[in-house]
């Protein structure tokens, strides 16, 4: 297994128990993060894309 | 006893208990006593032979497979049943496959892609039902005449000191064998395991799959198919293995907390398999071989060796499904163990060799563990979050590359031990490390594989002085590079150089093998 793999198994972990963690506010919780994301990411075209991809296949 | 098992493809051997020497007051003392006439349990019988070791198995069962039902046989199993002379066997039969697909919701999700290349003699994966595997395994034994002692199920250990004493229960009395060594590959319920008193330790998962074998002509290739949330079963999962014989595996996850009376119940199960069909627009009849629930598990007992009692197999640890790394971890338990046996038998090595097959097994183990964990947690969602998580991976892998890999369901592949220390001296830019298993390349129109001893040798880009005590094997080629490999009769390397220093090379024998050799 390559580097970026194990990160991003760690990324799955961390955030599936994260939900976990938040309960029934899950919603909210996952809301937060993706907020906080966007902030970090700093880029408001690249956002609308990976919304954009996450609205597909739902 | 038990009864015969029905099988639309298989037709069971029946045998009948006969009565050992032990019983009309003859005592012997063998060499080795294998508990078990599993593939592990016979595999053991077969590579002992090639060792010129004796060994008689003992087995409760009156049949060939009463219990499990693997279907994937790894390269790695295959190279060591090529080794015990049942390859050619398996392949005529077995269906060899190298590749996946994953579906999410009707839709592509992922293609699994094992490493291949005509350079390899086995493809990554075989398909074979265990029962089958299991009569190749036993006509082998019986043509190297190895004695199988049926209805004969051990009760008791007596002894475990300098010999191993065991109490026999039979349909005619219960009698007392004593060996040298035993190697308890006696399955997940072990009775070697109950009678030393030990444990199982880890963890048991939440999820439940069905999983069933339903004979049927399908006209699909042979892969691994993984169906994520289909109409069939629209809260789970449905896995899909072609087999020998016109028989498919057919494994669909269980909700979690569903009634598992009812789902075991065969007009369920029918009633669910035809869904998936219906599902595959497949239209061909079919009938149902065989189903089980079964949940996944990492659980292992803390030591393998416990004296001059070994356990092997599903004896020793139970790993998921998921990943097929059950009956192949199993095998690759014998090959680690056998040789070792042969050092300490026939040339009275020390039996503290039996601690590194502990110490490498148990690595083995426990990585294959964090492995099948993760498939097992993909497969088998655990939480909420897990779930959610899941169905945002499969869901992003349509259309994107990145959240694929988290799909892979992680096939078996060799173990690797490691020897860090060890490592830190060869030279850095070996493709091999110590602790890896060489792999089989083209050589000499045959297969490197074939031209190995059953004993430590050395493998060098270069001609060894014919004056060094080891056989050595020439060869010149890529994957192998300009180094001289000092390799186990296991066909693992012990030593990486990059140029001959025999008194190195005797240290690294030395300190593998517990013997105390010179140059001639």
């Amino acid at each position: 297994m390559d580097k970026s793999d194990f990160y991003l198994e760690e990324r799955f972990n961390l955030i599936a128990e994260a939900i976990d963690k938040s309960g029934e506010e899950n919603l909210l919780f996952l809301s937060k993060l993706v907020f906080s994301l966007s902030n970090e990411l700093n880029d408001n075209q690249k956002l609308k894309t990976l919304i954009n991809d996450s609205l597909m296949d739902l | 006893m038990f009864e015969i098992n029905k099988s639309l493809y298989f037709k069971p051997i029946k045998f009948n208990f006969k009565i050992p020497p032990e019983l009309t007051g003859i005592k012997k003392k063998y060499k080795v006593i294998i508990v078990g006439a599993g593939p592990v349990g016979l595999t053991a019988a077969l590579e002992l032979k090639k060792y010129k070791i004796s060994s008689i198995v003992l087995s409760k069962d009156n049949i060939i497979n009463r219990g499990s039902r693997a279907i994937c046989i790894s390269r790695q199993s295959m190279e060591i049943f090529k080794k015990i002379g049942v390859s050619d066997k398996i392949e005529k039969i077995g269906l060899g496959w190298t590749k996946g697909k994953s579906f999410y919701r009707g839709k592509k999700v992922f293609d699994l892609k094992m490493p291949d290349s005509p350079d390899e003699n086995f493809r990554p994966m075989t398909n074979l039902q265990q029962s089958i595997l299991e009569k190749i395994l036993y006509k082998k034994s019986q043509k190297e005449k190895i004695e199988i002692r049926w209805c004969s199920e051990v009760v008791d250990v007596l002894k475990n000191k300098n010999s191993v004493i065991l109490e026999v229960k039979t349909p005619k009395g219960n009698y007392t064998i004593e060996s040298d060594y035993l190697i308890a590959a006696d399955g997940a319920k072990s009775s070697i395991r109950d009678a030393l008193g030990i444990k199982f330790k880890g963890e048991s998962y939440t999820g439940n799959y069905l999983i069933s074998d339903i004979k049927i002509k399908i006209n699909k290739p042979t892969e691994r198919l993984a169906y994520f949330y289909p109409n069939a079963n629209p809260n789970g999962t449905i896995l899909m293995h072609k087999q020998p014989r016109n028989i498919w595996r057919i494994d669909y996850q269980l909700e979690n907390g569903s009634d598992l009376s009812t789902e075991n119940n065969k007009k369920t199960v029918k009633k669910k398999i035809q869904e998936q069909l219906n599902y595959l627009k497949i239209k061909s009849n079919w009938q149902l071989d065989w189903w089980s629930v079964y949940q996944a598990h990492c659980l292992s007992i803390e030591k393998y060796v416990h004296n001059r009692i070994i356990f092997a197999g599903d004896a020793a640890h139970l790993v998921p499904i998921f990943g097929v790394r059950g009956l192949n971890s199993g095998i690759a338990d014998i090959n680690n163990l056998v040789w070792r046996l042969s050092e300490i038998i026939n040339f009275n090595k020390s039996i503290s060799l039996l601690k590194f097959f502990n110490i490498e097994r148990k690595q083995a183990i426990e990585n294959i563990f964090t492995l099948a964990k993760k498939s097992t947690i993909f497969m088998t969602p655990p939480s909420k979050g897990y779930k959610l998580m899941q169905q945002a991976v499969l869901s992003l892998s349509i259309r994107n590359k990145f959240s694929k890999p988290l799909i892979n369901p992680r096939q078996s592949d060799a173990d690797i031990y490691f020897y860090k220390k060890l490592n830190k001296l060869i030279p850095p830019q070996s493709r091999f490390k110590i602790g890896e298993s060489l792999i089989n390349i083209r050589y000499k129109k045959e297969f490197l594989f074939d031209h190995l001893p059953n004993k430590f040798f050395i493998l060098s880009f270069k001609k060894i002085p014919e004056s060094f005590p080891l056989p050595s094997i020439d060869i010149n080629n890529k994957v192998y590079g300009k180094y001289i490999y000092l390799v186990r009769p296991d066909r693992y390397i012990a030593g990486v150089w990059e140029k001959f220093s025999p008194k190195t090379i005797i240290d690294y024998y030395n300190y593998f093998s517990g013997e105390k050799i010179g140059q001639k």
